[in-house]
């Protein structure tokens, strides 16, 4: 059987005149945990909203779990099992943390008015779905803001808040956008610590997003892709990565041979 | 059979599309022409519905047509097609007509004289556009859309009339006619309107906007303010100048009949129907000239000349650029030295100007009312969707598309109508531009301006920019001018600080104007100092009260169980004759507060739950009341003799269906053409009540309205239960069916409530909730927005067309009236606002003070002729103050003419539902600012789990 779980072939998305991405791709397998990393403005987020389909791609195709996502809405794109955050976090500011944590699972009875009215069970159910949001959040030890309203919390809160909405979804891929931009760092690599145990326990897949080349180095990806001017620059571990000289380039500037 | 199942699903979508249109336009020919096709079997609908279905069904297959032909072209086709499809759907229509004329064996002409159809074609888009620019700044520079940007233009009518009415003009005015055109009053309106008017625009902006700028509310509370802004300056104008309709004259030779430029013309006859030998079009060529009056051509003049004005200033002075830049990124300008809040003012001056200027020349030709404003508004509303919004250029094309439809529309409806036995289908013109809009928006959501937009970037990129010079010394010139009038609260202070260094009561008065320009910061100022000791004995005994805090759910209903006390207590207290007026009022007050809790409640749903700012409550409701009154009125006089119960049903399960279709064109939209969308479905409504003739039921002429319908258990309750319940409760005689009417209409509002508070607590209703934060997101996260929005629509409608039932039995008839928005729809924002959003108690609550104040109006009015009620003092004052200010101080501005003239019977009385209707507009603006969240915020989702309950940090 085929193994991948994303496969993009040839995506190219333009903005008006410009080519954000440039003809790429690559493929992520399942159970793989991989970064995708390059400078400001390389196509990295551009990617990412062409896969999990906020933005049409001009060209190109991509596949999640050997399903072709071409014409599919966002929602139906999510429903094929996969999850994102964004770069700038997007909570749902005037409802609680828990109450944003429990919106994602797709699979929950009562999701419309008649059903909602006729379901009696529907009370049991609910204290199932909050006793696991109490349980991922407190994984990403934010379990104490649990009854804030999410507009008030820090940055680095608001950041773990979206983690733990996107995999309380159970997805089968989760692509995270700079998820630990603005998160202490301690916290961070236990949070990319986290992932990696997820990923090795239920076998998801996990493509980063990742602004801070040496932090994603230091952690234990499986495999980097590095992008740059809308193309695939390189691929390979993080070692490759690290003795490469056109990603140096491409972070530093040639000036700094 | 499977086979060809299988078959069918390989078949593209597009494809099964088309099919589907095919085959309806076939059916619906074999009905129309030989009545043979499915609807005309299954023999359910019967006369004039029938063909009316049929039709529809045809127009429905062209437009899936065209909305796949838009679909899959791309680049220059798509323009292509684009620009086709008015000539199309006008050819359909053409051919829809002729069928089912044929189809009938009558004949009807089309009279398109060509020059009358374009000159007036000119001078519609022109009047929209007096709007339509104003909204168009308005929305690019401050981000929202003006719904009392029709109010302004009205003030600028009236400002015209003042100048008529003046001792000055009122000579030129008044003098028989000689021949001569004067054009002094007319040219001295038109520019005294733009500057009034510019001055209102700018003090609106800085004492209701700016606050709520600094703020940094979102557009769509800006709007909803806007809202209330513009019941304030009705109710003003209604207060000042009274319902009486105006004819502005600058000159009575502008009036007469030979004052016009005749312009030679052809006819194009178009024959229609089943004609023998006659071709299908003449062109006549011997008709008499048209004359297009030179009022006319004075407003197409001066409208454009403004315009131009503006797109001078925009585009080729450093002031527009300025202006240009805040629109742009407020934030980014105001760092790079430009003073945002001057470009506010400047902006707000221009958009009010121009409105005004062209409301004193309109009011040269349309009679003036307080009504005329949104009846231009919301065509103006679709001129800017169309045009894109935030695009001047955009607007003007825009303007002349929607006028060219109204004006092509006419000569269609008016044949057809005459040909189909409904001689007042003319009506129909007005509401052509929004059905233009709502085809608009289901072809192209991103309007026309986003066209021209793109075109222009691809020449941009082709063509090398060329460098324009900036026209220095007029942009200087305007910047001046703009420093003036922007800022005259400040210019006024600054000669106050040199006055200040004289130190002659220097900070006194420098207060006064500062508090005058800003009301808001009066208030906050004023209140803890003079009105300390008063505010003190309020909080003394609060200190001692345990705190309530209103976002937990305890506290949310021990606070609505103290407000829901003091209404009761109130409602108890309002004075009555006797006790059996005293119990039909508190009837009348349960009744009432079902209903408007029922509504109420259908708008939380919709724009508290859900994020859908719906302005279009009363459509919902109407559909409710108008087809309960049609199928439960007597056969004999055009209703069907249902039963009420399942009139009620079907009434309000249609009310769902339409909910839930209208969705699909319109969710989508952003929310503030989703307000407009809904609130032009009213009128679509009101109109058709007004002119089609299958809407009215209940008398045998059947003048108009929808009267004598069946009222739920009437016949029971008159035989012996009105007695017994009578007896009970002590009335002298039989208690009124009203009594009956509000237990009804209380349990219904309960029953609901407990319904939708078990909905809305479910994952749906959080659902919702994501959607009304972020949609995008939840889609993201697995949502289909669109089913969701769709349901949320078809229960909220659903909800709201029970509140309308019960509201055409209480009023026992339906008028066009009933669907005036300011009667209903703005009521319910009201309550929805200052009740809280998003708590249904709140909505009962704001529901229940809307009735209250309703009431107390209802008894000042009667108070006013009797002294012994206790509100008589009270009324006695306010007309006293009333005719204070009209005659002391606005003596000062208007003649005594004017006075005569609005009050003909020499009485200066104030009309106490227009009071009403400003203080609820007040009412509007000031929650939204002082208490955004209402009385009953919206109550957080904290739940409570044994061991692991959620410590606030």
């Amino acid at each position: 059987m085929n193994n991948s779980a994303i496969h993009v072939s040839e995506l190219t998305h333009d903005f008006g005149g410009l080519r954000a991405v440039d003809n790429i791709s690559f493929e992520i397998n399942q159970g793989e945990l991989v970064g995708l990393i390059g400078p400001n403005g390389c196509g990295k987020s551009t990617t990412f909203n062409c896969i999990s389909g906020l933005l049409d791609p001009t060209s190109g195709e991509i596949e999640i779990l050997g399903k072709s996502t071409e014409n599919l809405r966002p929602d139906q794109i999510n429903n094929l099992g996969i999850t994102r955050t964004f770069q700038h976090t997007r909570l749902w500011k005037d409802m609680t943390v828990i109450e944003n944590i429990l919106v994602p699972p797709n699979n929950q009875l009562s999701k419309n008015p008649i059903s909602s009215l006729i379901r009696p069970n529907s009370r049991q159910e609910e204290s199932e779905r909050i006793e696991k949001a109490y349980s991922v959040l407190e994984s990403l030890e934010i379990a104490h803001v649990a009854n804030n309203l999410a507009g008030n919390l820090s940055g680095g809160q608001s950041k773990l808040v979206d983690i733990a909405r996107a995999l309380m979804g159970s997805p089968k891929i989760l692509m995270l956008d700079e998820p630990v931009a603005g998160v202490a760092s301690v916290l961070a690599e236990k949070i990319f610590q986290n992932l990696r145990t997820l990923v090795n326990e239920t076998g998801i897949s996990i493509l980063v997003i990742e602004h801070n080349m040496d932090f994603i180095l230091r952690l234990g990806v499986d495999r980097i892709i590095v992008m740059n001017s809308g193309k695939i620059l390189m691929e390979g571990t993080s070692d490759e990565v690290r003795n490469n000289k056109s990603v140096i380039e491409a972070y530093l500037g040639s000036s700094m041979e | 059979m499977k086979f060809l199942l299988y078959n069918f699903n390989k078949i593209q979508v597009t494809y099964k599309w088309l099919l589907l249109s095919l085959f309806l336009f076939i059916d619906s020919y074999l009905g129309l022409k030989f009545n043979l096709g499915l609807l005309s079997w299954s023999n359910i609908p019967k006369g004039d519905i029938l063909w009316i279905l049929q039709s529809f069904e045809m127009f429905a297959s062209g437009l899936i047509i065209v909305n796949r032909a838009v679909k899959h072209s791309q680049g220059r086709t798509k323009a292509l097609t684009l620009l086709s499809t008015p000539v199309f759907i006008f050819l359909l229509v053409l051919f829809i007509m002729d069928t089912l004329l044929k189809g009938k064996g009558i004949t009807t002409i089309f009279y398109y004289n060509l020059s009358s159809i374009s000159l007036s074609a000119l001078y519609w888009s022109v009047a929209y556009m007096t709007v339509a620019v104003g909204l168009t700044l308005t929305y690019k520079v401050q981000r929202y859309g003006n719904f009392a940007q029709a109010e302004i233009m009205l003030l600028g009518s009236y400002v015209a009339l003042i100048m008529m009415w003046s001792d000055m003009f009122f000579p030129i005015s008044d003098a028989a006619s000689d021949g001569i055109l004067n054009y002094q009053l007319l040219l001295a309106s038109a520019i005294s309107a733009f500057i009034i008017c510019g001055l209102i625009g700018v003090f609106i902006d800085k004492s209701v906007y700016k606050p709520l700028r600094n703020r940094f509310a979102s557009p769509q509370v800006l709007m909803i303010t806007s809202l209330g802004v513009a019941m304030v300056i009705r109710a003003i104008i209604y207060m000042r100048f009274s319902a009486r309709t105006f004819r502005f004259i600058p000159d009575k030779d502008w009036r007469l009949l030979s004052s016009n430029v005749e312009v030679p013309t052809q006819r194009i006859d178009l024959v229609v129907g089943s004609r023998i030998d006659e071709p299908f079009f003449n062109i006549v060529s011997n008709i008499d000239p048209y004359g297009f009056s030179y009022s006319k051509i004075a407003l197409v003049i001066g409208v454009l000349l403004a315009i131009s004005g503006l797109m001078f200033i925009m585009h080729k002075t450093i002031l527009g650029k300025k202006m240009r830049a805040v629109a742009d990124n407020p934030d980014l300008a105001s760092t790079s030295g430009i003073n945002v809040e001057n470009i506010h003012s400047t902006s707000s001056f221009l958009s009010a100007g121009i409105s005004g200027l062209g409301g004193a020349l309109l009011a040269a030709i349309l009679p003036v009312n307080p009504e005329l404003g949104l009846s231009l508004l919301l065509p103006a509303f679709a001129v800017i969707v169309l045009g894109s919004i935030t695009s001047v250029p955009g607007v003007i094309i825009a303007a002349f598309i929607i006028g060219i439809v109204r004006a092509l529309s006419e000569p269609v409806l008016i044949g057809a109508g005459n040909a189909l036995d409904r001689p007042t289908a003319g009506g129909f013109a007005e509401v052509m531009p929004f059905m233009f809009l709502i085809g608009v928006l289901l072809l192209m959501p991103s309007g026309l301006g986003n066209a021209l937009h793109q075109w222009n970037i691809n020449r941009l990129t082709k063509v090398k920019s060329q460098k324009k010079k900036s026209l220095l010394f007029i942009s200087d010139l305007f910047e001046t001018v703009s420093k003036l009038t922007s800022s005259i609260t400040n210019s006024i202070s600054l000669k106050l600080s040199i006055w200040e260094s004289k130190k002659v009561f220097s900070s006194y008065i420098r207060k006064a104007v500062t508090y005058l320009t800003n009301p808001y910061q009066t208030a906050v100022q004023l209140i803890p100092r003079y009105g300390a000791p008063i505010t003190n004995l309020i909080k003394t005994p609060a200190r001692y009260l345990p705190r309530i805090d209103k976002e937990t759910d305890r506290g949310s209903w021990i606070f609505f169980g103290i407000l829901l006390f003091g209404l009761i207590l109130i409602s108890m207290l309002l004075p009555s004759v006797s006790y059996f007026t005293k119990v039909m009022q508190i009837a009348r007050i349960v009744a009432l507060l079902g209903i408007f809790s029922l509504l109420s409640f259908s708008l939380n749903i919709h724009s508290g739950f859900t994020g859908m700012t719906n302005f279009g409550v009363i459509f919902f409701a109407g559909i409710g009341a108008v087809f309960v009154g049609i199928l439960s009125a007597p056969v004999e006089t055009n209703g069907y003799g249902w039963g009420s119960l399942e009139a009620t049903i079907f009434a309000v399960l249609l009310a769902a269906v339409v909910g839930w279709l209208i969705a699909y064109p319109t969710a989508r939209l952003r929310t503030d053409y989703f307000a407009i969308v809904t609130i032009s479905l009213g009128e679509i409504l009101r109109i058709s009540l007004q002119a089609e003739p299958l809407l009215r039921a209940g008398t045998v002429t059947s003048a108009m309205g929808i009267s004598n319908y069946e009222l739920p258990l009437k016949d029971w309750w008159n035989s012996g239960m009105s007695e017994s319940i009578g007896n009970i409760i002590g009335l002298p005689g039989n208690a009124p069916y009203v009594l009956l009417l509000a237990i009804l209409s209380i349990s219904l509002c309960l029953i609901t409530w407990w319904a939708i508070s078990l909905v809305l607590s479910s994952p749906w209703g959080r659902i919702l909730k994501s959607i009304r934060e972020d949609e995008e997101v939840s889609q993201h996260h697995g949502h289909n927005i669109l089913s969701h929005k769709a349901a949320s629509l078809a229960l909220g409608a659903a909800i709201a067309a029970l509140g309308g039932v019960l509201w055409a039995w209480l009023n026992t008839a339906v008028w066009p009236d009933f669907m005036s928005p300011i009667r209903s729809t703005f009521l319910i924002w009201a309550a929805f606002i200052v009740g809280g959003k998003g708590n249904n108690k709140g909505m009962f609550i704001g529901a229940f003070i809307i009735v209250i104040v309703e009431f107390i109006f209802n008894v000042m009015v009667v108070s006013r002729s009797n002294s012994d009620l206790i509100l008589h003092p009270l009324t006695t004052y306010v007309d006293k103050i009333f005719g204070w200010i009209v005659y002391d101080i606005g003596g000062l501005i208007w003649s005594e003419r004017s006075i005569i003239e609005a009050f003909p019977k020499g009485t200066v009385l104030l009309e106490l539902s227009y009071l009403k209707l400003a203080l609820i507009g007040l009412v509007i603006i000031v929650a939204l600012r002082a208490a955004p969240k209402g009385l009953l915020p919206e109550i957080p989702f904290k739940p409570k789990i044994k061991g692991k309950v959620g410590k606030n940090e």
